[in-house]
Parts: C-alpha cells; structure tokens; sequence
C-alpha cells in the first residue's frame, strides 16, 4: 500500500503524469501519477493519504531542490503538472467534503505589476502542500484582496511583486489589509524583497522561494 | 528631437538555443528530456509571434555628478548611482533606447499557460525575454556603428532598475519620447507594456569605453546575470 504511495510521490517529484507521458526518459512506458492515484484510490487507500503521503511528498521534495538550485522552473512545472493529474483523482473528494485541505491561501501580483511566472510558481506549491489556492491573478488591487478575505475567512494572504516601483504598491496593500484584519497574516516575495523590505511594512513573512511558502504555512 | 526607430527580422538578432537553457536554469546544451525538443519546436514558431522593434534618440551635453550620483540630460535629473554614472561619465552624449520583442510573444506564452501547457508556456516567455535582449544587442550595435562614423565609441547599455539606478526613473526616460514610441508604453507604476521590453542609456564619446565584465563592478549577489556568467562557457 505505503508502496503505491511513494511511488505516486516519486512521479511527482520528478514529473511523471502519465503512462504516455515521454518525460523523465527513464521512466518512459511507465505508469504515471495520473494512473497511480487511479489505482490506489481503487485499492482502497484513502484520498487523503493519496493526498498527503504521495503528492504532498512528492511536492515537498521537487520544492527542496528547486530551492537548492538542483533543478530548475521547467522541472518544477512537470511535477506540478504530475500532481495536477492525481489531484483530478481527488477532485470529488473534495468536493464531498471527504478530504478537507489544510486552509486556504490567496495569492496575488500587486497592483500595478503584471509578473506572474513565480507567483504562479508559488501558487502550484502551495497547492501542492495541500492548500485550497485562490489565485485572484495580477495588477490585483488592495479592495480586491480585501474582498476575498472576507470572502475566505480565516484565510493567509501572499502577495507578489518584481519590482521596485510595485513595492510600494505592496506596502500600501499590507498596511490597509493589517489595518482592516490585523489577524490576517501576509507573505510575500518576488525578486527585489527582502527580509528587511517585509519587517518594515509589517508583512509576516518572506521567502525568496516557494518551498520557505510551504513551510510558513506548516509552521503556523 | 530626431528619433530613429526600426523594426527588426528575427534573423537579425541573435537568439541562441543555449542562452534560452542559461536563462531557464541550465548549461547550454544540458537542459533534459523533453525541453530541448519544446526549445526547437517554439524556435520554429517564433517568426509568426513576434515583432520585435526598437529606437532610440540622442542628447547632447549630459552632466555627471559623481557626487551626488547623478546625470543630468535634456532637463532631467537621473539618479544613476554610483557604478552607472562612473560608467557613463565620460560620455558627451547619450543615446536613450527602448526596445521590445513585441506583444504577441506575450500572448503566445498566456495563451499555452491557459491550454494546461505550462512547461511551453514558461520556454516562449524565456525567448521572449532573449528576444527583447537581443533586441537591445542589436540597437546597441547600431548606435556602435553610428558612433564610430564620427570616431566616437560607445559603453555598455544600462537600464533604470539595475547597478542601483530606480526604475522609477523609467518616467523620465519615456518623457523624451512621443506616446507609444515603438509601440511601448509605461504605466504609472513604470512597468513597460508589452512586457517584454527593455530600456537604458547608451554613453557615447572619444574616450567612452566598453567594459567586458561589468559584474565585478556591481554588488547585487543575487542578480541572474551573476550566476548566468558562471555557467556560461569562457569563449575561446
Ligand atoms: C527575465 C527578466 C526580464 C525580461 C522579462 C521580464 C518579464 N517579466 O517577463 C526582460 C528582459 C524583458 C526584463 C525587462 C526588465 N527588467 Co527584468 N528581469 C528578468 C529576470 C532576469 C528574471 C525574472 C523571472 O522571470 N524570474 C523567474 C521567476 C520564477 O522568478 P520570480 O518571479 O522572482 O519568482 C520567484 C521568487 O521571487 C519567489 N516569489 C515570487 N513571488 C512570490 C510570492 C510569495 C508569496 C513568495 C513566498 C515567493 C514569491 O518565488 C518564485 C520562484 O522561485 C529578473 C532577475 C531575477 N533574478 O529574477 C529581472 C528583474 C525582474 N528585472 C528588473 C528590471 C529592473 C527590469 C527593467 C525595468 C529593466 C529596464 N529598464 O529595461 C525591465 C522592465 C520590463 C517591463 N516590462 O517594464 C529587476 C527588477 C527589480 C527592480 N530594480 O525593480 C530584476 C529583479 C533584475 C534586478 N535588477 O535584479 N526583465
């Protein structure tokens, strides 16, 4: 059983999605996640060990070495999409409330900004570690983030931003978000953040990359 | 105020298959299975998606304070920081560019995120990114050859938002050129549109010179171009 598991999170990990599926090269011919879930969801394995003893895994460690400089976005973009086809299998299950995720967490490029490549990365991470994601998109604007809290409550914020006239917009956005719901707790990253950026705006957390994210969210 | 302004083919700029791996992560020639194959398989398509265009002006009589870190041209006070305006102080004019690969890369790359292709997505992004590049290579080779038809050389390019120059300076830059100059415009935040575009000062002069390595110069740890020197092989 455990077996079936570590392989969907292998698949995961190096970006298997199915039997067709021609990458890795050396798992060519082999079945993928897509069809690993399948079966042990068949097998009788709950959806949520599927969950979090095989992609959440798999996520975890494709997210280690990314941070590690041992691979890179386009591998990172295979696992997601590896996973993606084993969620597909847990979809129902979701929605008949027979696996629960761990929370929810909005995520958004800040207004004025139009970047979207990490804060998709991050997005396709955090699902990955068994968040429901709500990706409200780009040039996002502080009512709109505030809406969708009241929307989800209890839900964690990140926020995006690469540049540095866009910084600025961020602040302001965490400023009128701690002003509004000081409970709620804000992330944030994109390339010219830094520690010292977030603990001036009173955002509470930053990650250079998506796994720091991923481990916010465990820790808190 | 002249102003020259071209579009580019494609097969006037140099886009190499091992610089889109450099950008992506990898050293050349050693990105794996299957992303040299997407690599070739957008290369082929690259014609029909974009356009790239670019242009630039020329003011005379720039100011440098290396003082206060400034340059002063056409009525405009640029905070060049410090490696910048070094760089750039012996210039007796400036060429002021701005360049692009085109919006529909832009859309091309959208458009395969949202058919649930992510990985092609993020491989016509990256070319979209070494188009506008190149594109900016090439206009500097440009105002090279046009520099040296009166025996004047030119530097290396900069743009606001590197070495410590603010982006926001990007509104100063575009005021010298009327709306939509090769297409691009800048939004308050001082993003370009489309977004892949790129945008600086080129220093022109007798005794403005070309400085191969400009990374041993700057402090950014974490700049990109940093790490892409590492990978990239020493030519021989
Ligand atoms: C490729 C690139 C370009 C390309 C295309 C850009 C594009 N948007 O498509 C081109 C060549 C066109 C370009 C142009 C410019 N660029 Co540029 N570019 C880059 C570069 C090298 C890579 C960007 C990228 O795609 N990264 C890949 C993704 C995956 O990384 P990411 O978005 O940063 O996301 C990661 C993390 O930041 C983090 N993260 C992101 N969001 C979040 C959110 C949360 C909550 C968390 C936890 C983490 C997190 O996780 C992600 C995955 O690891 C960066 C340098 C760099 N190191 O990032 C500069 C960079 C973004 N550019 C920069 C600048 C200045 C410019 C220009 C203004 C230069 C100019 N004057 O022409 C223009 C602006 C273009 C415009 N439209 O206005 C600066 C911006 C900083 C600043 N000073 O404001 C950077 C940071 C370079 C630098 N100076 O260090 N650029």
């Amino acid at each position: 059983m455990s077996a079936l598991l570590e392989q969907i999170a292998h698949c995961v990990e190096f970006g298997k999605i199915n039997q067709q599926s021609p990458y890795p090269p050396d798992m060519k011919g082999q079945p993928g996640a897509d069809e690993l879930a399948k079966e042990a969801l068949e097998a009788g394995i709950r959806p949520e060990e599927v969950l979090s003893g095989g992609l959440v895994v798999g996520m975890q460690k494709v997210g280690v070495k990314f941070r590690e400089n041992k691979v890179f976005v386009p591998q990172v973009l295979m696992s997601a999409k590896s996973m993606a086809a084993a969620m597909a299998h847990l979809k129902p299950f979701f929605a008949s409330g027979a696996i629960q995720r761990k929370g929810t967490v909005i995520i958004g490029t800040v207004a004025g900004d139009l970047h979207d490549i990490g804060k998709n990365l991050v997005s396709m991470m955090i699902e990955g570690g068994g968040w429901e994601v709500v990706d409200l998109g780009v040039d996002v604007s502080t009512e709109k983030f505030i809406e969708s809290i009241e929307q989800y409550p209890g839900c964690i914020l990140g926020l995006s931003a690469l540049l540095t006239t866009t910084m600025v917009n961020m602040e302001e956005t965490v400023r009128e978000i701690k002003a509004k719901h000081p409970d709620t707790r804000v992330m944030i990253g994109g390339a010219p953040l830094t520690e010292d950026f977030k603990n001036s705006i009173g955002a509470d957390y930053y990650s250079p990359d998506p796994q720091g994210a991923v481990e916010y969210l465990e820790a808190v | 105020m002249e102003f020259f302004q071209t579009p580019f083919k494609l097969s006037e700029l140099t886009i190499e298959k091992g610089d889109i791996e450099l950008l992506m992560g990898y050293s050349p020639g050693e990105s794996p299975e299957p992303f040299p194959e997407i690599i070739d398989e957008v290369y082929r398509q690259l014609l029909d998606h974009c356009s790239p265009e670019g242009g630039y002006t020329i003011l005379d009589n720039p100011k440098f304070s290396l003082d206060e870190n400034l340059t002063r041209v056409g009525g405009h006070v640029f905070k060049t920081d410090k490696i910048v305006t070094r760089m750039l102080r012996k210039s007796e004019r400036l060429a002021i560019f701005v360049c692009t690969a085109g919006e529909g890369i832009g859309i091309w790359a959208k458009d395969a995120n949202a058919s649930g292709d992510p990985v092609r997505g993020f491989i016509i992004d990256t070319f979209g990114s070494q188009i506008a590049e190149a594109t900016a290579n090439k206009l500097h080779k440009i105002i090279g050859e046009e520099a040296g038809k009166t025996q004047k050389t030119i530097s290396n390019r900069y743009s606001p938002g590197y070495c410590g120059w603010p982006v926001k300076n990007q509104q100063e830059l575009f005021s010298f050129f009327p709306e939509k100059f090769c297409g691009i415009s800048l939004s308050p935040s001082s993003l370009m549109y489309p977004i892949k575009s790129v945008s600086g000062f080129i220093g022109i002069g007798q005794e403005v010179g070309y400085q191969a390595y400009t990374c041993d110069s700057c402090n950014d740890k974490h700049c990109i171009f940093r790490r892409l020197r590492k990978k990239k092989p020493e030519p021989v």
